[in-house]
């Protein structure tokens, strides 16, 4: 019967995502069926430990295990696809609503920062965009955002993880960060200021208005006299995000 | 009759990460082919996609898939196989080759688990294969894996591995490391396995190294030399199936390329001797 060979199959699988809770199927040696409790959790925790090298150091060994504990056990990961692997750890995790152990405060916010790093770095190449007139003025026309790109607001540096020991009591004030692949492929990670990371946040939503309006529109609850220095600065920032291809020109 | 994949011949090497780079410098010309998975290439852009090309202009390609689950219970992954097969056609790749294994339940565990050989499981997976080769429109070949732990089985690995490609009419990859593996773990001679090979049906051939866990016990971790007496088996083997194309895999441990593209060559070597 299919019945039959499938609930072997499903209980095999069962054990392997949660090995305390459900008995592995009757007849092979526990060493047996352990071979396969090692090969699961020891490829799935190197492949995501490939991808999230920030969490793995921050949490160290036992924490981080446990972690991929609890993702093999509560997710049904869909992708086929190694290089989306980061992208299941990490949708699971955003739906997670209660503190672990194991889980720091910043947790949430360094798996979103690796696996969008990760994404942006192997996602395909974006289709030619005929609707973006590359030579086009950011200032007086519609500026275009390279999809290549995202935008984080962060309250801990979560991104400054390789060379400091994360805290959980967060910085008084957020970073803004821009994660963007460059047109050589390149990753690259900048911090961005108030003003900067403002602008080009309309930008992705969406805006419709040009580079001049989304500017005056911001100055609006500005002292007049501080105005003309920061549309200037605003300006020098569009021109800055055109040179190296935040924006991709303005649409047509 | 040999069975023939157009372009494929010699010896070949799975490519993985570290080789891309030294390989782009210096073309390796021990490789006759290469063969890679698609799921570790499939829309992926970038500094690593635009790599992809220069593998596929310079020899010809086989994929090999790890994340179909063709014996899995939740059904087919359709649309991984239209994307496989668009793809395939995309970059010139020249067969498709799956596990017989499962790797999901709903979901995916990234792992080849053993399908329990039954009467029921031949008619199912077969039934699988020969709709991934209706998407297609091509044949596939299926890999006999290793297997560390036999349940419900109603007859034998060999048994079951006949009945499956006979149902399914699909090709096989023969990976003699595999078979070696499991004529250790599960007590049977490693030459009566291939003696009971349907020998048309062999389109290419897998080696690669194994770890002893114990005298009775050896994974198959493609991280080490290929050992002595699985060169032996591939002689065997060529001597019963004249010598067919053979991929070398080597995923951990990575040796020095020399060290690494010497076993290539020496699969060559062993299938000059046996021509």
């Amino acid at each position: 019967m299919t019945d039959d060979f499938q609930a072997l199959q499903r209980q095999l699988t069962a054990h392997l995502r949660d090995p305390q809770s459900n008995p592995a199927p009757d007849g092979p040696e526990d060493r047996r069926i352990g071979i396969y409790r090692r090969l699961v959790f020891g490829n799935v925790s190197r492949l995501l430990a490939a991808n999230f090298p920030i969490a793995r150091k921050q949490l160290g060994q036992e924490a981080f295990s446990a972690l991929i504990r609890d993702f093999l056990r509560e997710h049904r990961a869909e992708t086929p696809y190694f290089p989306r692997l980061a992208g299941e750890l990490q949708a699971w995790y955003q739906k997670v609503q209660h503190r672990r152990e194991y889980d720091p405060a910043w947790l949430r916010e360094l798996l979103l920062f690796e696996s969008e790093k990760r994404r942006l770095r192997n996602c395909a190449d974006p289709a030619p965009a005929p609707e973006i007139d590359p030579d086009g003025d950011v200032i007086s026309g519609v500026p275009a955002p390279s999809p290549l790109l995202r935008l984080l607001t962060l309250r801990y540096p979560v991104h400054k993880g390789k060379s400091i020991k994360l805290d959980d009591a967060p910085p008084d004030v957020p970073s803004f960060l821009l994660l963007r692949r460059d047109s050589a492929g390149r990753m690259r990670t900048e911090e961005l200021g108030v003003l900067s990371a403002g602008l080009l946040a309309m930008i992705l939503d969406g805006s419709t208005q040009t580079g001049a309006e989304l500017l005056e529109g911001m100055m609006q609850q500005a002292p007049a006299d501080a105005r003309p220095p920061l549309i200037r600065q605003g300006k020098e920032h569009l021109r800055r995000f055109r040179r190296i291809g935040v924006l991709l020109g303005v649409y047509r | 009759m040999t069975p023939v994949i157009e372009g494929i011949s010699g010896a070949g090497l799975g490519l993985r990460r570290p080789y891309l780079k030294p390989f782009t410098e210096e073309p390796p010309e021990e490789v006759d082919f290469f063969e890679l998975a698609p799921e570790n290439w499939i829309g992926v852009g970038g500094a690593l996609g635009s790599r992809l090309g220069f593998f596929t202009e310079r020899w010809p390609v086989i994929a090999h898939g790890l994340s179909l689950s063709i014996g899995g219970p939740h059904p087919l992954n359709e649309a991984l196989v239209r994307d496989v097969g668009a793809w395939m056609d995309e970059y010139g790749v020249r067969l498709y080759s799956e596990h017989l294994s499962y790797t999901s339940d709903d979901g995916q565990l990234y792992d080849l688990l053993p399908i329990p050989c039954t009467a029921e499981a031949v008619r199912y997976v077969a039934g699988r294969i020969r709709q991934v080769q209706d998407i297609l429109g091509r044949r596939i070949a299926v890999e006999n894996v290793s297997y560390y732990a036999s349940m419900g089985a109603e007859m034998s690995d060999a048994e079951f591995l006949a009945a499956v490609l006979e149902e399914a009419d699909c090709g096989l990859l023969l990976d003699v490391n595999n078979v070696y593996v499991n004529s250790v773990n599960h007590g049977y001679d490693p030459r009566a396995f291939l003696d009971a090979i349907p020998a048309d049906r062999v389109l290419y051939l897998h080696t690669a190294g194994h770890y002893d866990e114990a005298p009775d016990l050896l994974i198959d971790t493609h991280g080490a030399t290929v050992k002595e007496e699985v060169w032996d088996l591939l002689a065997y083997a060529y001597k019963r199936l004249g010598p067919r194309p053979t991929v070398l895999e080597r995923d951990f441990n990575q040796p020095p390329l020399p060290e690494l593209l010497a076993e290539v060559t020496r699969i060559r070597d062993v299938q000059r001797s046996c021509a």
